[in-house]
């Protein structure tokens, strides 16, 4: 059944799905899955050094992951995060069209994020080379660069199974994954 | 004559001056001293984000920024640091039309001064352009 993306319907199926894959997925979960995901979000609420670097901090922030066929990254992925004034509201896989409606979007391929969220590449650095790109007002960000910083390393703080480093068996489990949450959620 | 930001040739495509022409622009358009501040400014400065290899050049010519790719002329002022103490400086409060340091991240610059991290030549020669560039560049 295909939900549609702002439903109650959609919220309880997604919840549904990520408890459902936290019960049955082993750790390491691999990036920008829904357990992974849902991994970072209890990291980023539960973090008093984000919560006081982004005390004044309002907007959405997207992590938007650029598909990677051959590594079974057959679609886009959107994170979303939903923060105000030090609090996590929620991060969350959503349909592209709710990604793009993020107040700043940072978009880059699939191993550049690998590379940030692992700690190879300064998430600073990879904007000023062009690695990492934002859409947004750049200052508003720039002035919560301590807080930004933060929700990168939090992510680097998951044990992750990284997508460019998955054996043929998963890169399939996560062609699987990703369809079955494309024609369900959207995502 | 208008506030003008323009790219000599290739120098959009250089991730860091398409950021900083972002915040001096924002920062014109929000008036006040910055505006006077990029006026008065007649000065090359080079600005160096060590690590990440990037390097550019603001021309200012009262009222009009240049934004270079690399060195392509000899600057008055020229800053070396990495990505993220440069976004620091940006991040420096201006206070009674000079920049603070006096606060964390004010503190955060002098420390990295002093031991080297951040490296800026014209320092002495040039104070008050200098001064003048932290306002344009402050988002703070």
């Amino acid at each position: 059944m295909a939900y549609t993306y702002g439903t109650d319907e959609w919220e309880q199926a997604y919840r549904e799905l990520v408890e459902r894959r936290l019960a049955e997925t082993e750790k390491p979960y691999i990036l920008g899955t829904p357990e992974w995901v849902d991994t970072y979000e209890k990291l980023v609420q539960e973090d008093a050094p984000y919560k006081e670097a982004a005390k004044s901090w309002e907007g959405s922030v997207v992590i938007h992951i650029l598909a990677r066929p051959e590594y079974g990254l057959e679609r886009d992925i959107y994170m979303f995060m939903d923060l105000w004034h030090g609090d996590c509201r929620f991060i969350r896989l959503v349909p592209p069209e709710a990604g793009e409606k993020g107040d700043f979007i940072l978009t880059g391929e699939l191993e550049r994020w690998e590379a940030v969220m692992s700690g190879e590449l300064d998430v600073v650095k990879a904007m000023m080379q062009g690695k990492i790109k934002l859409k947004g007002h750049l200052p508003t960000i720039v002035r919560a660069v301590k807080a930004a910083t933060r929700l990168v390393e939090l992510a680097g703080q998951i044990g992750t199974r990284y997508i460019s480093q998955l054996s043929e068996a998963e890169i399939e489990s996560l062609k699987n994954l990703l369809a079955t949450s494309g024609a369900q959620f959207g995502i | 004559m208008p506030d003008k930001i323009s790219f000599a040739e290739g120098a959009e495509e250089t991730a860091l001056a398409a950021m900083l022409a972002e915040i001096i622009e924002s920062n014109l358009e929000n008036g006040g001293s910055r505006v006077k501040a990029f006026r008065n400014l007649r000065s090359a400065v080079h600005i160096n984000a060590a690590d990440a290899g990037v390097e550019i050049t603001l021309e200012f010519k009262k009222g009009h920024l240049t934004v270079h790719a690399g060195k392509p002329l000899p600057p008055a002022i020229s800053i070396e640091a990495e990505s993220a103490t440069l976004l620091e400086l940006t991040n420096l409060k201006i206070k009674g039309g000079l920049p603070f340091f006096f606060d964390e991240t004010g503190r955060g610059v002098v420390k990295k001064l002093l031991r080297g991290e951040l490296k800026i030549k014209g320092l002495l020669r040039h104070p008050l352009e200098l001064v003048r560039l932290t306002k344009v560049l402050s988002v703070a």
